[in-house]
């Protein structure tokens, strides 16, 4: 079901939320369109960009965490989450909501972020979703969904938390009315943008495509690995940026009487990331390790958790100091 | 909820000098601490950091265990220098260990090298304590020099327990009378049938790799030949990354793998 609702009433309605909530939502800054702590001026919130330079990650796994204690967590609302940072949820719920081995810090945020989610209406050059099957609007791991149509917001729900939220509203009587379906123009949009992706990228091999030729590629395209390693700087932006790595190192600043340890990201692309006491260090070489980034994202992580760990956001090529263009890397190594 | 990351505070109740470079920690922790033979812990040396240790000792043993811990990389050389009763943190058991239901009814071989005998120790003296499930336990040992030899003082017992005991030094002393060579050359000297048998492997690199070739050649099945991996493994539970392995990660899959699971990495011997 579709909620509609003025914008007038969704802007004030935002406002009273600010205090409960910390709420985070896409806004232009210095030429960028990145997340931003909500406070006033609703209207200038851009709900339908691609995506934000930070990926939505970042609100369930900081970059640097205390891990030893559990201080209480602060309701967050994230609004403007696109469908290839939510679709990078699915590896990290995986891999941190382990039933047997559950990470306490990341299952309190999830449950303590509400999630909402937007179309794409715009699209940028390293967009690429489609080509890995996810389409340019949300369609999971988000709690509500909202459009942006004129004069008018449509938000719908994806989860209880969603529903609840929606009932508030309902409650608050800012809905003007409720509809089965989103209106005409918002579909036909969606259709277009998913088609200038797709035909933006046609050259591009599928995600089980891709696989095969990383897979492939170990041991018999080292000269390709080599070349494009060759402007690698191991600085890791690729990884920071991406929505699905999600690579730490524990860090322990324990005080004399305190245990503590903080959980920072790392990167694989960082000398010395599985060196090992004895000295022994399968990432040495830095081509294998520049290679194990599309191993690990197209062949080892599928294999393992079902879930493929690129969703085609195309923010390490966007990041890249040497100017590395992953999916360039992908078709020099499937020729 | 359990926090995964924070450690249980312990004691290091005794240091034992195992050879050089080599010693053993007795370890209380505050708490009763279970764990499965061949599961591996994270030991904190407060303010320092932590490395991956599988326990040397008995899982039958509830109050304490104990860590052998060669001096190698940054943590390894910390703990060298500490003394006994300074605090340390525990976290884990963590991991899946040897299988020893599956080793039942079985002749069970042990290969290690080195300090690769510490995890071998704990599945030795599980397989020990219940002895009339298996049909022999064998255990082939090998080190640089007889000086290089940890647990020196225990071999008797188990001997005298019933495991056949088979050792050899690379350079022997003038003391030494037993087997002379890398530790390959006494699966030639044992008798087993490969079909009704099975195998723990842990050592150096390269002996794991010369060790698992000799010991298909001998007709071991990769699925009865147990290697005891080593990566980097940080926060041990299937997350931080650092131990990645093929689609597996040490430190949840492993550290026991069976050759079967995964002789086909281009990385399994580095």
């Amino acid at each position: 079901m579709f909620y509609y609702l003025d914008k007038s009433e969704w802007n004030s309605y935002l406002l009273s939320l600010s205090k409960n909530y910390l709420i985070y939502a896409p806004f232009q800054n210095n030429g960028f369109i990145d997340f931003q702590l909500f406070h006033d001026k609703p209207e200038t919130i851009i709900y339908h960009s691609a995506k934000t330079i930070t990926p939505l990650k970042h609100f369930l796994f900081p970059l640097k965490e205390k891990v030893t204690d559990q201080p209480a967590v602060q309701k967050v609302m994230v609004i403007g989450a696109k469908s290839c940072d939510l679709a990078a949820l699915d590896l990290f719920d995986k891999i941190f909501l382990d039933d047997q081995l559950m990470d306490d810090f990341y299952r309190r945020r999830r449950e303590n972020t509400l999630i909402i989610g937007t179309d794409c209406h715009s699209v940028d050059k390293t967009c690429h979703c489609t080509v890995y099957d996810i389409k340019p609007f949300p369609e999971k791991n988000c709690d509500l969904t909202l459009v942006e149509n004129k004069n008018e917001v449509i938000l719908s729900s994806m989860t209880k938390a969603g529903e609840m939220f929606l009932s508030q509203i309902s409650g608050s009587g800012r809905i003007k009315k409720k509809d089965e379906k989103l209106p005409d123009s918002i579909i036909k949009t969606r259709k277009e943008i998913g088609a200038r992706i797709a035909k933006a990228n046609r050259t591009l091999p599928n995600s089980k495509k891709t696989q095969t030729v990383i897979d492939h590629s170990i041991g018999k395209k080292d000269k390709v690995w080599k070349k494009y390693a060759s402007t690698c700087v191991s600085c890791g932006a690729c990884v920071i940026s991406c929505p699905t790595c999600h690579c730490f190192i524990l860090l322990d600043t324990s005080r004399p009487g305190v245990m503590e340890k903080i959980r920072n990201h790392d990167a694989c692309q960082y000398p010395g990331f599985e060196k090992m006491a004895s000295g022994v260090d399968p990432l040495e070489k830095h081509y294998i390790r520049f290679r194990n980034r599309y191993v690990c994202k197209y062949v080892n992580r599928p294999q393992k958790f079902k879930s493929l760990a690129c969703t085609g956001c195309g923010r390490c090529i966007d990041t890249c100091i040497g100017k590395i263009d992953k999916n360039e890397v992908i078709l020099a190594c499937s020729r | 909820m359990k926090n995964i990351y924070k450690p249980l505070k312990s004691k290091i109740e005794n240091i034992v000098h195992e050879s050089p470079g080599i010693k053993s920690f007795v370890l209380k922790p505050d708490e009763e601490f279970r764990f499965d033979t061949g599961q591996f812990i994270e030991l904190t040396l407060p303010g320092f950091g932590e490395a991956a240790f599988t326990p040397s000792s008995s899982p039958f043993e509830k109050k304490r265990f104990e860590v052998t811990i060669m001096k190698a990389g940054y943590v390894t050389s910390l703990f060298h220098d500490i003394k006994k009763g300074i605090p340390v943190g525990v976290r884990g058991p963590y991991g899946a260990g040897y299988p020893v239901k599956q080793f039942e009814g079985k002749d069970v071989l042990i290969l290690g090298g080195g300090v690769g005998l510490a995890p071998l120790r704990s599945l030795l003296l599980t397989l020990v304590a219940q002895k009339q499930n298996y049909k022999r336990i064998i255990l082939c040992y090998g080190a640089k020099t007889p000086s290089d030899i940890i647990y020196k003082d225990q071999f008797k017992d188990w001997e005298k327990k019933g495991v056949q005991i088979l050792r050899s030094v690379d350079k022997p002393d003038t003391s030494w009378q037993e087997t002379v060579g890398v530790v390959t050359v006494l699966l030639d000297k044992i008798k087993v049938d490969t079909s009704k048998a099975v195998v723990a492997v842990c050592g150096p690199p390269v002996m794991m790799k010369f060790g698992t070739f000799k010991l298909l050649e001998i007709g071991f099945k990769p699925q009865s030949i147990y290697l005891s991996m080593e990566r980097n493994m940080s926060c041990g539970v299937g997350k931080c990354g650092h131990c990645a392995f093929g689609p597996y990660f040490v430190c949840k899959d492993g550290p026991v793998f069976t050759y079967d699971q995964i002789k086909d990495f281009p990385d399994v011997w580095l």
